[in-house]
């Protein structure tokens, strides 16, 4: 089974996780910018964030055959210093054009402030200005009035449902999202977001029409490996296994082609891994024996 | 390749025309059009936004020059290991050689190693000798080299003779033995021999001695560095 996890915090994850998710299949990885469990205070641990999600984040995935992608963006909790806000969102400018950035993400609301609305309208139009797709944060508190309204918010600034991921999708947001033409993302998590038998429930209900799954784990109680186990219930449920690479590998992939940089060579299958090169003295890899895969 | 033998118009030039080989037409045009424009009305945030997207506008990342061109460019003068050329590669590589001024330079380079991915940094890195022939920019060369990524710590270890060139012997010795402690050849540090000292010596010594306690191999071409203190 290979797939490809679209939402998961890996700046916040082991090497042993890196491990295990090559081990299940996992092929890539996109890894929207977020917070960090507690609000910044300084533009600068902004830039050197951003800085790692380009950098040394995709030298640790590739180690472990992983291609590591990911999206840049002000998360809604971070928005509502407005003096901050204004010089991070100068400072996107720096980042949007790389080439392992597939998006702007996560955005939206958390407390549904007017602050919130403001930057997020304002990252809406960077999306467009850089022709990126937009990965979309839906709040955990008032959270189907907080969905539509931000879809009301892209609509207003005219940016096409088609190019837009709503994420962290339940029960009670994921038609009116599929309806109004949006992508519907759903964050598998082992206690709160959705679990992996209502996903299976979803998909049936659903197909899998732009749906997706990930783990959104981050530096909380979370599984990196909630995709796998996710296709796995879906199996025992009886779902196709055309149904389950559509959900896993294929939309994903569909989707944040539209940035034009998520690189098919992937699609060959992961890159050949040789660690030999790296296991001496290196940060990642103490001491321990390198592993060669067999050039194909 | 010493740098009073390379001719930096007729590398430019070579360069030009191996992307135009390899990535065709269009995408030629469209570089040279936003090189002259550069050139015409000099705007940091356009030439940045073109330095990081231009590997894209050449196609496909992986794109690759033929063995042919890459073999002519390093005997024109570019010095890199033949991993290190893509088409993408060598237009960030055009975009470095253009700010003319060499306070502008500066500012632009520093800004771009500061924002920069490892593909940029390393574009950045390998660029140097091509751009900064007294040295003013070391500063920026020894604070990207404090990375632990590989590709970026060997754009400016490996196949360049920057370091060699305007490096205190400080410096140049903790360049050495991190790339000995990263597994990287000595063979391919550029002037090596040039600034071979005591000290260094003296470090590759006390290195042998605490793989030897550790009951691990130490690296073969060590002995580069040796003097006749051996190892």
């Amino acid at each position: 089974m290979k797939f490809l996890d679209p939402h998961i915090h890996m700046t916040s994850r082991t090497t042993d996780d890196y491990q295990r998710m090559s081990e299940a299949g996992c092929v890539a990885v996109i890894e929207p910018a977020f917070w960090m469990g507690q609000p910044r205070k300084h533009l600068g641990t902004f830039d050197d964030y951003f800085s790692s999600l380009v950098g040394w984040e995709r030298f640790r995935a590739k180690q472990f055959s992983i291609h590591h992608f990911c999206t840049i963006g002000l998360n809604p909790k971070e928005a509502n210093n407005d003096a901050l806000a204004d010089d991070v969102l100068e400072l996107m400018h720096r980042y949007l054009e790389k080439d392992g950035v597939v998006g702007v993400g996560e955005i939206g609301f958390d407390d549904q402030t007017a602050a919130e609305e403001r930057v997020f309208i304002a990252q809406l139009e960077l999306a467009r200005e850089y022709e990126l797709p937009v990965m979309i944060h839906t709040p955990h508190r008032d959270k189907k009035r907080g969905t539509d309204r931000s879809m009301d918010v892209v609509t207003d600034v005219g940016i096409d449902p088609g190019l837009v991921l709503i994420d962290h999708n339940t029960e009670e947001t994921v038609k009116d999202t599929l309806d109004r033409g949006y992508w519907a993302g759903h964050s598998v998590y082992p206690e709160t977001k959705m679990d992996e038998s209502r996903m299976a429930e979803l998909v049936v209900q659903y197909g899998s029409e732009r749906i997706l799954v990930n783990s959104a784990a981050d530096w909380g109680v979370s599984d990196p490996l909630k995709v796998p186990k996710s296709a796995k219930k879906m199996q025992e449920r009886g779902i196709s296994e055309d149904v389950i690479e559509t959900i896993i590998w294929r939309n994903p992939i569909e989707f944040f082609s539209q940035s034009g940089r998520l690189d098919l060579a992937m699609d060959d299958g992961s890159p050949n891994r040789d660690q030999r090169e790296l296991w001496q003295g290196n940060s990642v890899l103490r001491g321990q024996s390198p592993v060669v895969d067999e050039p194909s | 390749m010493p740098e009073s033998v390379t001719n930096l118009t007729a590398l430019t030039a070579g360069v030009a025309e191996v992307i135009r080989q390899a990535a065709g037409e269009v995408p030629s045009v469209w570089l040279t059009e936003r090189l002259e424009l550069h050139r015409r009305q000099p705007d940091a945030r356009a030439w940045a936004r073109d330095f990081s997207r231009v590997s894209r506008r050449m196609g496909r990342r992986a794109l690759r020059p033929s063995s042919a061109d890459v073999s002519r460019l390093q005997l024109l003068g570019l010095a890199w290991p033949d991993a290190s050329f893509a088409v993408g590669a060598l237009a960030r590589w055009l975009l470095v050689t253009l700010p003319a001024e060499t306070a502008q330079r500066r500012v632009w380079i520093g800004a771009q190693l500061n924002y920069g991915d490892a593909d940029e940094q390393s574009v950045l890195l390998r660029s140097l000798p091509f751009v900064d022939h007294s040295g003013e920019l070391v500063d920026l060369a020894v604070e990207a080299g404090r990375t632990n990524a590989l590709d970026v710590f060997a754009a400016i270890a490996c196949h360049n003779p920057y370091a060699a060139r305007h490096y205190t012997e400080a410096q140049m010795n903790q360049l050495v033995m991190k790339a000995v402690f990263l597994g990287l050849s000595l063979q391919d540090i550029l002037g090596l021999q040039a600034r071979k000292n005591a000290e260094l010596a003296r470090m590759a010594r006390d290195f042998a001695a605490e793989r030897r306690s550790a009951g691990r191999s130490i690296p073969e071409d060590l002995g580069v560095i040796a003097d006749a203190g051996g190892l």
